[in-house]
């Protein structure tokens, strides 16, 4: 049985960013689409910079969770467009990110309070 | 319809000016001058080297051959490589470092801001995706030249030693040959020589305002982007660079 795409986005709403593991690869704004392809399912996931030595540590750990989800045909495609800024952090990631004690990027202004 | 034999050369220089160049930027990696700039200096090269995937990955893609970004990094030859000979220059001081850097950075940010219009959709991402970090770059190199340009009399003297070494290796970066006509005939990107009016006028305001005399005659080396003829520094740099793929053929971890 296929799991929906929604019940997957929430599965990987639960693997955390290796850098700052209190915001989820979602969160953070690099996972850009999951689909089925037949059996087989494809998330694509975008670098924030193009060097990022995390992207196959959060490629592996992207396939790790899914197969714990009983997933087997995983396919991680790397997508560089558009590109990725701090923008695509969602709002709870953000908030997550303030909590923790890092001030989150905002658009030019500085912070809030 | 531009040959991909073309297509494939141009994506080296590509993908070669950033290899070779993230390459010595890793050298200052934990003996920066400061700490601040040892880290901006490993997060340039990652930059740079991450760029270099990209773009001799669609070499390879174009090439066809069934080889690699890391097969085309790692296993040619330095007669193989189409860099600028300006970017294979060894580091030396820091002065030297961080003006090659904005020489490069002054070029490059032109080039993919004019490659974000090419016909070919997948050199439009890669070149969105450095533009980004290749503007950063900028900034960065151009505000440490200004300063340490006009700053003591010891960093102006190194700042304006380090020009008068580097001057003729900027001609390179816009002479035309047949693989930039066959792009911009195919509308792929644009002649080298399209960029120096830009590009040489911006280079001239940042050494104005850093109270460096730009050296006089327009002479320039060449033979790294057509790969005629590298200086000895890059065979040099490619020993320790591809010393693991060389020993230990076909290593991966």
């Amino acid at each position: 049985m296929r799991p929906d795409v929604p019940q997957i986005w929430d599965w990987l709403d639960a693997v955390p960013d290796p850098e700052i593991p209190v915001i989820s690869v979602v969160d953070l704004g690099i996972v850009r689409n999951v689909e089925w392809d037949g059996d087989t399912l494809e998330v694509a996931v975008t670098p924030t910079y193009s060097g990022c030595p995390a992207t196959s540590i959060i490629s592996i750990d992207i396939e790790t969770a899914l197969r714990d989800h009983g997933l087997d045909n995983i396919r991680i495609k790397t997508q560089i467009a558009p590109d990725w800024t701090t923008d695509w952090l969602s709002d709870k990631g953000r908030n997550k990110l303030e909590e923790y004690g890092i001030a989150p990027p905002r658009a030019a202004g500085g912070p809030e309070r | 319809m531009a040959q991909a034999a073309d297509l494939f050369e141009f994506l080296c220089r590509m993908g070669d000016n950033t290899l070779v160049l993230g390459h010595r930027v890793s050298e200052w990696c934990g003996h920066a001058p400061a700490l601040e700039e040892d880290i901006a200096l490993a997060n340039t090269a990652l930059d740079l080297i991450g760029q270099t995937q990209m773009w001799l990955g669609l070499a390879a893609e174009v090439e066809g051959k069934g080889r690699s970004a890391d097969d085309l990094a790692m296993l040619r030859d330095a007669w193989d490589f189409r860099n600028v000979l300006l970017v294979e220059q060894p580091n030396r001081d820091y002065g030297v470092t961080i003006l090659l850097q904005y020489l490069l950075d002054a070029w490059h940010v032109d080039m993919l801001q004019r490659l974000g219009t090419s016909t070919d959709q997948r050199i439009v991402e890669i070149a969105a995706k450095s533009h980004k970090e290749a503007t950063y770059h900028l900034a960065r190199s151009s505000t440490i030249v200004t300063a340490l340009g006009d700053g003591t009399a010891e960093s102006h003297a190194r700042m304006q030693e380090a020009l008068d070494l580097l001057w003729p290796y900027v001609g390179e970066m816009f002479a035309d040959d047949a693989v930039d006509k066959a792009m911009a005939e195919a509308g792929i990107a644009p002649r080298s020589s399209d960029l120096r009016d830009a590009v040489m006028a911006r280079i001239t305001d940042v050494l104005v305002e850093a109270t460096l005399r730009v050296p006089d005659g327009d002479f320039a080396h060449k033979g790294g982007k057509t790969g005629f003829q590298h200086t000895e520094h890059l065979g040099h740099m490619l020993v320790a660079m591809q010393n693991l793929q060389r020993s230990y053929p076909g290593a991966t971890w």
